[in-house]
């Protein structure tokens, strides 16, 4: 049974692919779906509540908070994505190649992995930080920079597994090149792997930027980015509780989309599971 | 074999059943968040009884820090509370305090003060002509510390007359002596007992000043107990015990006064970090008062004109910038409580009342102005050029004053309506003091030290060397600027100050080297049986010796 098939029988995954495509598709065409300009200033409409106008109201600017939700989708989720593909991608050549290779260069490579991986993922951010200054692309930066070796060490052990395959010695017997052997005959095998931590550190990625632009190290003004506007919300958390919720419940819904998406994905992925109607069925005959 | 089909089976149901428990965890946590969210909103509303109804406990954004008097490490208006100078600021102008009298020589280089007599130390030591030469002695052994102010540089010598009488000689004569050694820090007195080797600069081995609070208690970064000092030649304050609490700002302090963990706050300057509609429904809900000050300071944008590469160089760009700002907005901001300043100065400053063009809001007029100088807006673009460069420069602002940032990006909307690019960098205190000392900026957010400060330690620091001179230093007229300000400091009658004063500030106002934004008073929220709640000429000063419970 294809993973495919597996997952399109999981209501749950589908749910959260629903949504997250929505979310993506949303934050690309923002400027199509805000009903206002994100960053224009009206201190007339300060803290203004819900209008027909403005659907969630007005923050502390008067800027339309559902139009700075929707184009924070950029920054908070598409550029997650983006700086995520390319830790993969540095990710999955290093660990085919050291995978594939063995030898010295697994080792030269490994090793780089073992520095990398002792180094606490905040620590390296805020150095990035405070050699570069504050910004998301700097924050994005040390994110690549830190993840890299962790997707290298997984797509490894996964291309090993692979790479003494009777298959892949009958495809290099036969005299196929390297390359066309590494992308035609492993890759392929090792893709699952990929999508699934791929899908599994969105979310705690998507969590790191909010948290560090919460704090005023990642986005800066006046692009809307959730963490900060969770932050600006949080001035007035007495007065006007209601400006949380927006930025709040955005980055639980979209992270925990991602978390859940990633579990159905291994699921699927894995060849031990199956769908749950089958599975009941089996217990019973072993019973 | 059929042992293991057993293992896998139910190893299926657990996955099947952590699933489920997932989707009913997550859903347990959410709904449970919103109740604590909930529980703890209702808890706001809930009404805690103080220890003691006749303490005061005030809430701070920071620890008091060393409050050596000799230097500037403490928070002063705790070291307001422990020591006092010779002279006091009021809004009369300067008034005895440890001195009772003085004499100046005509020449104005000699100053006689007569002390009072019976004033004691906090430990018992006599205050006497001789505790003020070591202070003043002291202080001026750290010169070089003190250099912001001109009148450590014209001390030649404090000599003891007699037991209750000095003589401060002057290098030449500097006017507003009186009013600089009225200030808190550098010159307050302190036990000589508390001198390490003869020494403050170093560090001190007690806190102990004349004045009408003794400092306890003290634990870093969380609280500072301040006792009522029984001994005090002014008599005994009504308040026998005030509590400091360090706070973080914002909500945190405004939850703490509604459960009456702390009752007493003082807004800071340089943006009041309070959410100013909470406050106001603390006052409507009865327990608290609020009062706030006249005018204490100006919120202003000081501009770099040293950078010959920066568009802000020419004049032009600085007043385009001037009229793009939205100051009634921005007043708006602060929920009322501000005003648009349209002078560097208010005119209730002395020497201030000076007749200054206003530049009130007109973006019109600043796109026209920018059209003159060549920054011209190309068809569909957002912002303007000249010869393929685009305007654009950065503004620093406090991170750690939310205010701040959200009039940044108020002036960032405000410029971007012109075709200007405006990049907002936010950073830690420290890293902005040192831009400002450094001149490392484009333009800085900043807040006026207000009276007794002003105007004279402004026209002081414009000059080389001091916290402003980046904002002077591409003006042609830089160098007729800091004669004037020397000749303003060494000027001996009213007329001629009042000329000079009128100079310097019509030329930074004509320059638009520091653009004014609001000016900012101060509040002050506090029980509702607490009375004679008046505030300093020093917006980092409070006198907490006049207050009283009913």
């Amino acid at each position: 049974m294809s993973a495919w098939k597996k997952l399109k029988q999981d209501r749950l995954a589908m749910c959260c692919l629903v949504f997250l495509s929505s979310v993506v598709l949303v934050g690309i065409f923002a400027p199509f779906f805000a009903p206002n300009n994100p960053v224009a200033v009206d201190t007339s409409l300060r803290f203004a509540g819900p209008s027909f106008q403005y659907p969630l109201g007005n923050d502390q600017l008067g800027r339309c908070v559902l139009s700075r939700l929707i184009y924070a989708i950029r920054p908070s989720v598409l550029l997650v994505l983006f700086a995520l593909s390319i830790t993969v991608m540095i990710g999955t050549v290093l660990g085919l190649i050291s995978g594939y290779y063995k030898g010295r260069v697994d080792n030269v490579i490994m090793r780089l992995c073992d520095v990398m991986l002792s180094f606490p993922s905040e620590v390296i951010t805020l150095a990035i930080i405070g050699i570069f200054g504050v910004g998301l692309q700097n924050i994005l930066l040390a994110c690549i920079l830190t993840k890299w070796a962790w997707f290298t060490r997984v797509i490894r052990t996964a291309v090993m597994q692979f790479s003494e395959q009777n298959y892949v010695q009958f495809a290099k017997a036969a005299g196929c090149s390297t390359f066309h052997v590494l992308t035609h005959h492993i890759l392929p095998m090792t893709l699952s792997e990929i999508a699934v931590i791929f899908s599994s550190s969105v979310c705690s990625l998507i969590l790191q930027i909010s948290g560090f632009s919460f704090l005023g190290l990642g986005m800066q003004a006046p692009t809307p980015e959730w963490g900060m506007m969770l932050n600006e919300a949080k001035d007035v958390m007495l007065s006007y509780p209601t400006l949380m919720l927006p930025p709040g419940i955005a980055v639980m819904l979209v992270s925990a989309s991602f978390g859940f998406l990633g579990d159905s994905l291994r699921d699927a992925m894995d060849p031990k599971h199956e769908p749950a109607v089958t599975k009941r069925k089996k217990i019973r005959s072993t019973v | 074999m059929g042992k293991c089909r057993t293992m896998i089976g139910k190893k299926d149901i657990n996955v099947k059943k952590n699933k489920r428990t997932k989707i009913i965890i997550t859903g347990v946590l959410t709904v449970g968040l919103l109740t604590v969210v909930l529980i703890f909103s209702g808890c706001i509303q809930q009404k805690e009884q103080s220890e003691d109804e006749h303490t005061l406990i005030q809430a701070s954004s920071h620890d008091i820090g060393d409050i050596n008097g000799h230097l500037y490490g403490g928070a002063q208006m705790a070291q307001g509370m422990v020591y006092e100078t010779l002279v006091e600021n009021t809004f009369n102008g300067p008034k005895p305090r440890l001195a009772e009298s003085w004499n100046i020589s005509d020449d104005g280089k000699v100053y006689t003060f007569y002390l009072r007599k019976n004033v004691k130390f906090q430990d018992g030591e006599p205050f006497n002509a001789q505790a003020v030469k070591d202070n003043i002695d002291a202080v001026q052994r750290n010169k070089e510390r003190h250099a912001w102010l001109a009148l450590s540089s014209k001390i030649v010598s404090c000599d003891v007359v007699d037991n209750y009488t000095v003589n401060l000689v002057l290098s030449e004569a500097y006017y507003p002596t009186l009013n600089e050694l009225g200030y808190t820090r550098p010159y307050s007195m302190m036990s000589p007992k508390c001198f390490l080797n003869g020494e403050t600069k170093n560090g001190v081995s007690g806190h102990i000043g004349t004045g009408p609070y003794k400092l306890i208690d003290h634990v870093e970064d969380q609280y500072a107990t301040f006792e009522a000092n029984p001994n005090y030649w002014g008599g005994e304050p009504s308040i026998k015990k005030i509590i400091r609490k360090v706070l973080p700002t914002g909500q945190t302090t405004l939850l703490a006064l509604q459960k009456k963990e702390v009752n007493f706050l003082c807004t800071e300057s340089g943006g009041n970090m309070l959410d100013f509609q909470a406050i106001k429904d603390l006052e409507k809900n009865g327990d608290y008062q609020i009062t706030q000050s006249d005018p204490v300071s100006t919120k202003i944008l000081l501009v770099n004109t040293g950078n010959p590469d920066s568009p802000l160089a020419d004049k032009s760009v600085r007043e385009a910038v001037w009229y793009a700002i939205d100051r009634n907005s921005m007043a708006k901001l602060s929920g009322g409580e501000e005003l648009p300043a349209e002078t560097l100065m208010s005119k209730a400053i002395p020497y201030c009342n000076i007749d200054l063009k206003a530049r009130s809001f007109d973006p019109e007029k600043a796109r026209q102005i920018l059209d003159a100088a060549g920054w011209k807006l190309k068809k569909g673009a957002e912002y303007r050029t000249r010869n393929g460069e685009t305007l654009k420069f950065d503004l620093c602002y406090f991170s750690a004053k939310p205010e701040q940032k959200t009039m940044s990006e108020l002036i960032q909307s405000n410029l971007k309506e012109i075709g200007i690019q405006l990049e907002l960098i936010g950073e830690e205190n420290n890293a902005c003091y040192d831009r400002r000392k450094t001149g490392n900026y484009d333009m800085l957010f900043d807040v006026t030290w207000g009276v007794p400060y002003e105007p004279h330690c402004t026209a002081n620091i414009l000059k080389p060397g001091g916290s402003y001179d980046a904002t002077t230093k591409g003006l042609p007229e830089a160098e007729k600027l800091n004669q004037e300000v020397d000749d303003v400091l060494a000027s001996k009658d009213e007329a001629t100050r009042k000329k000079l004063y009128a100079e310097i500030f019509t030329t930074v106002h004509e320059e638009a080297n520091i653009i004014p934004l609001t000016y900012g008073h101060l509040t002050v929220i506090y029980p509702k049986n607490l009375e004679d709640v008046h505030f300093l000429q020093n917006q980092y000063e409070f006198p907490f010796k006049d207050l009283k419970f009913k």
